[in-house]
């Protein structure tokens, strides 16, 4: 009977442990295999015979234009938070606290942006943007990431502009504030950190995209994506670049997804965090 | 005064609303419109260049329904999303109640089933098509090892797509883990505790209290994954470009093909894209009402 019980207490976390190792193992064999030499990739999970490269580190930093896209997509990245932040949290605000007939029609469009498949978008945007010169280029990403980043901004921020107590902006009012002053000195610094939760949801969703830089940019303008599924062309013998490619892309990623992981089940639905 | 009043305040909110407006016209609802009017028009890039765009009526959606390539890719999209689906709700039930039952200890296997979730698609794709290679792949060396056959996992169009839906099974178990993770969380103890004091077994408690509160979540999680398996592109596009032959090509990436990716067939894609759209649409309307009577989560 004894036996019985503790058999129960533990099987849970064996079951567990045995599907947390099978999920970790494809990301500790990419990290093992970013630091080996291209002979050592086959020859099982911890055999460095040729000593640990972190080299590769560098390589795939230079490669195929990776270092440049890096940067190409933290200024894409950056610019489409701005935007949808600053056109967003005032349309926020205005269906958080004017009670318009608008919060249905939000909800309805942030709905169909996420049903639609991508391409329903992108195929007229391409169109649109070949014939005037947006393809290609930092700033025509960044407009179409706004199919993607705006209603989940504008539908977060809404959230969190309603956990303000209103009694603050009534207060705020009597004294003389305009509607825009309590939005800025009042309802924007007592959001600040879901802003920042925001910020980085649309990050992710601009670092992690595949097919909005495949299909809207060429070069100029690529991503990190595009770069790191570019490497593919150098060969199966370039794995272990290959994987610190991989690597480097990720980890700021889930650097800040740790960060705000009390919004990841948002994230999740709203497809912020791809899925 | 009460209603001039009335009148400027509603004033300000659409001023507010005013700026996000013209992006959402101008960048959702404007493409969406003008993929409507290219469907209806012979586009070819390729063949007759971006200037000449001669209107066709729906002749580009009667080729869609003859269309033997789109109709592969949409069963393919179809088999890839079952099989996905099927495995990752099982396990995701199986981990959200372990998890749930697990104490001391929850924040590490929390966070261990989350990191495949935090890694993007085309990573993700990356990797696996490197666990699977053949030849030089760890997946195969390993089976060898231990005297197993060695199947070309992704060069067999038999294997091909269950082979991709256990990538994202890999991928996004944890999606759906979460989600009834935090429906099982939201749960009181006390009807349970009585329950128990009631003589009620396991199957039981599960049986009629914990499935119910949680079929709000199991709607949720459902409904969102189904939405992302059906757009899936960057896995098939990472590991196999469709492959080998068409066995692999999902709607989305046959779209892309025909459009941007290398057949410059606008008008055509277009119609692809609205006929698909349509689609996923409907599915989705008929897995809701499976729900019916469920309230949103």
């Amino acid at each position: 009977m004894k036996i019985k019980k503790e058999i129960s207490k533990i099987t849970p976390y064996l079951v567990l442990t045995i599907i947390s190792f099978l999920f970790l193992l494809p990301i500790l064999w990419l990290f093992l295999t970013s630091l080996k030499q291209p002979v050592d990739i086959s020859k099982g999970l911890f055999i460095f015979e040729s000593g640990v490269k972190w080299d590769n580190y560098a390589m795939a930093w230079n490669t195929s234009k990776f270092n440049i896209s890096f940067f190409n997509t933290l200024l894409v990245g950056i610019g489409t938070v701005i935007i949808s932040i600053v056109f967003g949290t005032p349309m926020a605000y205005s269906l958080a606290r004017y009670s318009l007939k608008g919060n249905q029609f939000l909800s309805g469009l942030l709905l169909l942006v996420r049903m639609l498949p991508e391409l329903l978008f992108l195929l007229p945007l391409y169109t649109i943007y070949r014939q005037t010169g947006l393809f290609d280029t930092r700033i025509g990403l960044i407009l179409s990431f706004q199919i993607l980043t705006l209603p989940y901004s504008v539908w977060l921020q809404r959230s969190f502009i309603l956990s303000v107590p209103r009694d603050i902006e009534e207060a705020a009012k009597i004294d003389g504030c305009s509607d825009f002053q309590i939005l800025r000195k009042i309802v924007l610094p007592l959001i600040a950190p879901g802003t920042v939760a925001t910020s980085i949801l649309s990050f992710i969703t601009v670092w992690t995209s595949l097919l909005f830089p495949l299909t809207l940019a060429y070069s100029e303008a690529q991503t990190v994506s595009i770069s790191i599924a570019n490497f593919k062309g150098y060969g199966s013998f370039n794995w272990p670049v290959m994987a610190a490619a991989c690597i480097i892309v990720t980890v700021p990623q889930i650097i800040v997804l740790i960060f705000i992981n009390k919004y990841m089940v948002s994230g999740l639905t709203m497809g912020a965090v791809k899925g | 005064m009460i209603s001039k009043l009335k009148v400027k305040r509603s004033l300000v909110g659409y001023l507010f609303m005013l700026p996000a407006l013209v992006i959402v016209c101008g960048l959702i609802i404007y493409p969406l419109f003008q993929n409507l009017i290219n469907s209806f028009f012979e586009w070819n890039w390729i063949k007759s260049g971006m200037d000449t765009k001669t209107f066709i009526g729906f002749a580009n959606y009667k080729r869609v329904f003859m269309d033997k390539l789109f109709w592969n890719s949409f069963w393919n999209t179809l088999v890839f999303s079952g099989i996905a689906l099927g495995i990752e709700f099982t396990l995701g039930l199986v981990v959200a109640l372990l998890l749930n039952q697990v104490g001391k200890g929850s924040l590490l296997f929390r966070i261990v089933i989350m990191f495949p979730l935090m890694i993007s698609d085309i990573v993700a794709a990356l990797t696996w098509k490197m666990l699977l290679d053949p030849s030089l792949g760890p997946i195969n060396n390993f089976l060898s090892t231990v005297g197993l056959p060695t199947p070309n996992w992704l060069g067999n169009p038999k294997l091909v797509l269950p082979v991709l839906s256990i990538v994202d099974v890999w991928w996004q178990t944890g999606n759906i883990a979460l989600v009834l993770l935090s429906g099982l969380q939201s749960m009181s103890i006390e009807p349970i505790e009585m329950a128990k004091i009631d003589g009620a077994n396991r199957n039981q408690i599960f049986r009629f209290l914990t499935w119910p509160h949680l079929l709000p979540f199991v709607r949720t999680a459902v409904l969102f994954r189904i939405m992302d398996l059906m757009k899936v592109f960057a896995l098939p596009w990472g590991i196999t470009r469709g492959g080998p032959g068409r066995a692999s090509e999902v709607s989305q990436l046959y779209i892309y093909k025909q459009g941007i990716g290398s057949y410059l067939d606008m008008g055509y894609a277009a119609s692809l894209a609205v006929t698909f759209s349509i689609f996923v649409i409907v599915i989705l309307t008929v897995v809701n009402s499976f729900f019916k009577g469920v309230e949103e989560a």
